[in-house]
């Protein structure tokens, strides 16, 4: 008996069925889409949050190799036309004429420090407290063999290769500065690396006795005749052997006699040379005759940047109502704007800029019409390829339409409107090139862009609310475009720079993997950025 | 609207693809729902049973590589339906000795036998009788099993087997009159 009522009841729970509530696919679809949202949010600051500790990463890794090279101190920034005051030891006999050459005293023309080299409290270089950065990049231990070398060799004989100054530190330099920088041949005589380094507080507070101190020590002459202004001219220098860098022009300061040579008839070089290298004349160095030596690789400048942007999409597909404006009327609302937001990572070298990221953005078509007659078969729409004679024909798109239901086939009266939202993630490769004027940036590029259809959503409606929803099926997952635009910043600070930006892109391909809907989307992306620089 | 195969829905479920998870729910959604009456109390609950079912199946649709989509749907959402009884009962400590089934089948006055009838009869057996009923007759389970499930022991899931067997019987009866 036990068994004869299991069997009926397994019997009847074979291939048992009822009904699910007609609107049970309705809760069941928002509830995944709610899913899927919130699982694409946290896609996305997961990879925000690599991209950004990926990017600290490596600077501090970057950073890290920087500062194992020694003697880097970092001070400060100038912000603001800077002058530097550099005391002249008489002794010396260093030509103050700025305009003249002498046979020992290099003239340097126009300088405009902006990172000041960081040097012993003792250095013979003086700061004064308009300079605020200094970044020396380099120990100096060529100081260290040339004093050894001093104390060893006749001072009016030391060769020109112990004159040379390694490269220790960036300075930016003015072109338009009208200083004149006259130091003696004595620069590479610092003693020590100790007796050179530059405290920078002490050069604020007390340019004059830290001049005073090094011309007594070392009877180094460095003259200053006159301010440096800052700009766009950076000069890498270092105790011993310096290196210029300028916008247009980047230059090395040689002073190693041997290296005098190198300064040709135009005279690109700074020549330095030590009093006792008496054979070399030093040239006088104008604002374009800085040339150019070893670049330290500690000029690249990672970022960061945001920008939300106002989108501005094509129309993606058409509508093709009926002739008869009688029967009906079409308006295609096609390329509305859109709020669209993206994140970059970047890094920075020689102004080249190179660039990826995330940016979500949508395209998105609208169509409202009116069928007057309310005859069905007036209206012809095409769109993504919602087909219509009459009905709308189902051919390319996934709805909520059950199976067999009538309304698998969904007469063209019973709705007016439709919204098409196609909803993209772009990941665009970047290379753009930054313009410097003052505190502003211009930053004009160029990219390659692959995009991802993260999801995409159709919606048929009518005045009395039925709507039908559903999704496009021939549509292409990913698409590659090309993009152009720039952005124009003013630098705030050290860190900061705000602006505006706008970007187009442009797909080749379709969007439908339908031949028979080929349109090709573009975007026009503007908006407010904030680029955060490392 | 041409029908796709099964395979093909599967395969763009594995994708998220809304239109698949359309179909495969259009597909399988009245047999799912048949499972979760009988093993709901009411069609409220079942209703909710088959909507946390369905989410379910297709956030793990990628770990199916069985060949019968209906049975592992199916257990899916037994599954469910047990750990939701496992849930309440660990939250109101359920205790379904107080039920007496003889007075439930004589508030019922079903008159037919047809599959609704029987199972609208298994859906109002008590929580605990229904589930061990199920899990034994229909599904085919031992008891010792449907002890694990249940979180109870054997010897009363086999009073509880016998209880519904009881109530069923006596419901039958009344209705065969």
């Amino acid at each position: 008996m036990n068994n004869n009522i299991d069997d009926i009841f397994k019997n009847a729970a074979q291939n048992y069925s009822a009904p699910a509530p007609s609107n049970s696919w309705g809760k069941l679809d928002a509830a995944l889409k709610s899913q899927q949202k919130a699982l694409f949010i946290k896609k996305v600051y997961i990879a925000a949050s690599v991209i950004f500790i990926s990017g600290l990463a490596l600077f501090f890794a970057f950073n890290n190799d920087v500062t194992e090279q020694g003697a880097i101190v970092e001070s400060g920034k100038i912000e603001k036309q800077n002058t530097v005051n550099i005391v002249q030891n008489e002794n010396d006999g260093i030509v103050k004429n700025s305009n003249q050459i002498t046979s020992n005293s290099p003239v340097i023309n126009n300088i405009v420090v902006e990172k000041a080299v960081s040097l012993p409290s003792e250095s013979s270089l003086i700061v004064n407290e308009d300079i605020k950065k200094v970044d020396v990049r380099e120990s100096i231990s060529a100081i260290n063999n040339f004093k050894e070398k001093k104390e060893n060799k006749d001072e009016d004989k030391i060769s020109s290769e112990n004159k040379t100054i390694a490269q220790n530190s960036d300075i930016e330099v003015d072109a338009n500065a009208s200083v004149e920088i006259a130091g003696n041949n004595n620069f590479s005589e610092i003693d020590s690396q100790e007796d050179i380094a530059i405290n920078e507080k002490k050069a604020k507070e007390e340019p004059v006795e830290a001049l005073a101190n090094i011309d007594e020590k070392h009877q180094n002459t460095i003259v200053e005749k006159e301010k440096i202004t800052t700009e766009d001219v950076i000069i890498e220098v270092a105790v011993a052997g310096a290196k210029v860098e300028e916008n247009s022009t980047t230059s090395n300061i040689n002073k190693s006699a041997k290296e005098a040579p190198k300064a040709t008839e135009n005279s690109e070089s700074i020549v330095a040379n030590d009093i006792a290298d008496s054979d070399v004349d030093a040239k006088s160095i104008t604002e374009n005759q800085i040339i150019k030596k070893d670049k330290p690789k500690t000029d690249l400048k990672f970022f960061i940047g945001q920008t939300f942007g106002i989108t501005f999409t094509n129309a993606v597909s058409k509508d093709a109502v009926n002739s008869d404006p009688k029967l009906s009327i079409a308006n295609n609302n096609s390329g509305d704007i859109w709020i669209s937001a993206s994140i970059d990572l970047g890094v920075e070298k020689d102004n080249f800029i190179f660039r990826s990221g995330i940016r979500l953005y949508n395209h998105e078509v609208c169509g409202d019409f009116e069928i007057k007659e309310r005859d069905p078969y007036k209206v012809d729409l095409e769109n993504f390829g919602i087909s219509s004679l009459g009905y709308i024909r189902i051919l390319n798109i996934n709805t909520n339409v059950r199976l067999g239901n009538p309304l698998s086939a969904i007469y063209i009266q019973d709705f007016n409107r439709y919204n098409i939202t196609v909803r993209y993630v772009d990941i665009p490769l970047i290379v753009a090139y930054k313009f410097q004027y003052k505190k502003f940036s211009f930053i004009p590029h160029v990219g390659l862009n692959t995009t991802f259809l993260i999801s995409n959503d159709v919606m048929l409606e009518s005045d009395e609310g039925y709507y039908m929803h559903g999704e496009i099926k021939e549509i292409k997952d990913y698409m590659f475009g090309i993009s152009s635009g720039g952005g124009a910043y003013l630098n705030l600070g050290k860190h900061w720079m705000l602006g505006l930006d706008a970007d187009f892109i442009y797909y080749p391909g379709s969007i439908s993997s339908n031949p028979e809907f080929n349109y090709h989307p573009y975007s026009f992306i503007m908006g407010p950025s904030a680029v955060f620089k490392l | 609207m041409k029908l796709k195969s099964i395979e093909a829905i599967l395969t763009a479920c594995k994708k998220n693809k809304s239109w698949a998870q359309a179909e495969l729910f259009e597909l399988f959604s009245d047999k799912m729902f048949g499972t979760c009456l009988y093993y709901t109390d009411n069609k409220a609950d079942a209703e909710d049973l088959l909507q946390d079912g369905f989410i379910h199946i297709f956030n793990n649709i990628k770990k199916y590589k069985q060949n019968n989509i209906e049975a592992w749907m199916r257990r899916v959402f037994i599954n469910l339906a047990l750990m939701q009884y496992r849930r309440d009962k660990n939250r109101l400590d359920i205790v379904d000795n107080n039920i007496e089934g003889v007075d439930y089948i004589e508030e019922n006055n079903d008159s037919g036998l047809d599959k609704d009838d029987l199972m609208t009869l298994i859906s109002k057996l008590p929580k605990q009788y229904r589930l061990v009923f199920n899990l034994y007759a229909i599904e085919g389970y031992k008891h010792r099993e449907i002890a694990e499930m249940l979180e109870i022991s054997e010897g009363t899931s086999k009073s509880n087997l016998a209880r519904a067997r009881n109530i069923l019987q006596t419901k039958i009866k009344n209705n065969s009159i």
